[in-house]
């Protein structure tokens, strides 16, 4: 009798901790899985991996490190970003930076880069004076016509 | 001391004094206080952060910019454009680089807002279109007309001012 109750009694904590191990699995952040994107896709991978590709910044917010994912994964954004880094003409440069070189440019010299190619006749269009110019030459040959 | 890390992760380790010729740098700087964490700097690559530095370094003890040469001398008289031509030895030399360096030197130079250095950038470059014909300009720009025909002899029409140089 003592033999069976022993018994039930063990294979009642053995159900139990069964149990309790299914409903809440271990939350030992080393061994816990969580979703993290790698060049294959989306693939299970250890939690403590992860966390180890951040470090903190000085605005306290974790920052990624560089990825390592193969350029054939990249998305379109990095694509842009290689492109800028091609720029080679100052044709490509941001607005307010034509602005600013065509401020060392006198007005004849935006005129001859202005018949150079359209970029660089937004260039030459960046500066006021030379925009004045052109202005006036327009308002010159309507009334000659 | 104060760490960056350019676009590519690599991190550079320079003074404090010397890179506070950034405003963006010295703002972080100022908000944050002590502090020892690397400033990420995503726009920037290693070479071009390497050049900033060297800039950086070369001009620590130069007195404050800022403000010179934003607008033009007299053009309330529709005369001259600030000079491009007070560039210093060690700046042309600086500066003396292949074309795509130099541009990301500019974006760089405007990103991390180093005024001076964004002025020598922006004079070099204008220093290569100055005295130059359209086809002079498109030679050293490597760069092709690309008006139509029609649109060629508007613009010509529209700067032929330009031939009394």
């Amino acid at each position: 009798m003592t033999m069976k109750s022993i018994c039930f009694s063990t294979s009642l904590v053995g159900m139990l901790l069964a149990h309790y191990a299914m409903a809440f699995p271990s939350s030992d952040p080393t061994t816990a899985e969580s979703p993290s994107q790698t060049s294959t896709g989306w693939m299970p991978r250890l939690k403590s991996s992860y966390n180890n590709r951040e470090y903190p910044t000085l605005f306290g917010a974790p920052e990624l490190l560089q990825d390592t994912m193969p350029s054939t994964f990249k998305n379109s954004n990095d694509d842009i970003q290689l492109k800028s880094l091609a720029k080679k003409s100052p044709e490509d440069l941001p607005q307010e930076i034509k602005e600013q070189v065509a401020q060392y440019l006198n007005t004849s010299d935006l005129g001859y880069a202005a018949q150079a190619s359209k970029g660089l006749r937004e260039l030459a269009l960046a500066d006021e004076d030379y925009r004045k110019r052109v202005y006036i030459r327009m308002i010159v040959s309507i009334i000659i016509v | 001391m104060v760490r960056l890390h350019s676009s590519e992760g690599s991190e550079f380790e320079v003074e404090r004094s010397v890179i506070e010729k950034s405003l963006l740098i010295k703002n972080m700087l100022d908000d944050v206080g002590e502090n020892d964490a690397a400033i990420p700097l995503p726009n920037v690559s290693g070479p071009i952060l390497a050049k900033v530095i060297e800039y950086c370094e070369h001009h620590r003890n130069d007195p404050d910019v800022d403000g010179q040469n934003t607008t033009k001398p007299g053009t309330s008289a529709g005369a001259s454009s600030p000079s491009s031509d007070d560039i210093d030895e060690w700046d042309m030399e600086f500066c003396r680089v292949d074309q795509g360096t130099l541009y990301e030197m500019i974006l760089a130079a405007n990103y991390l807002d180093i005024r001076s250095m964004l002025d020598l950038t922006c004079k070099t470059v204008a220093n290569m279109i100055k005295n130059k014909s359209p086809e002079e300009i498109r030679r050293t720009f490597n760069i092709t007309k690309d008006f139509t025909p029609e649109e060629e002899e508007l613009v010509r029409r529209e700067n032929a001012w330009c031939e009394d140089r």
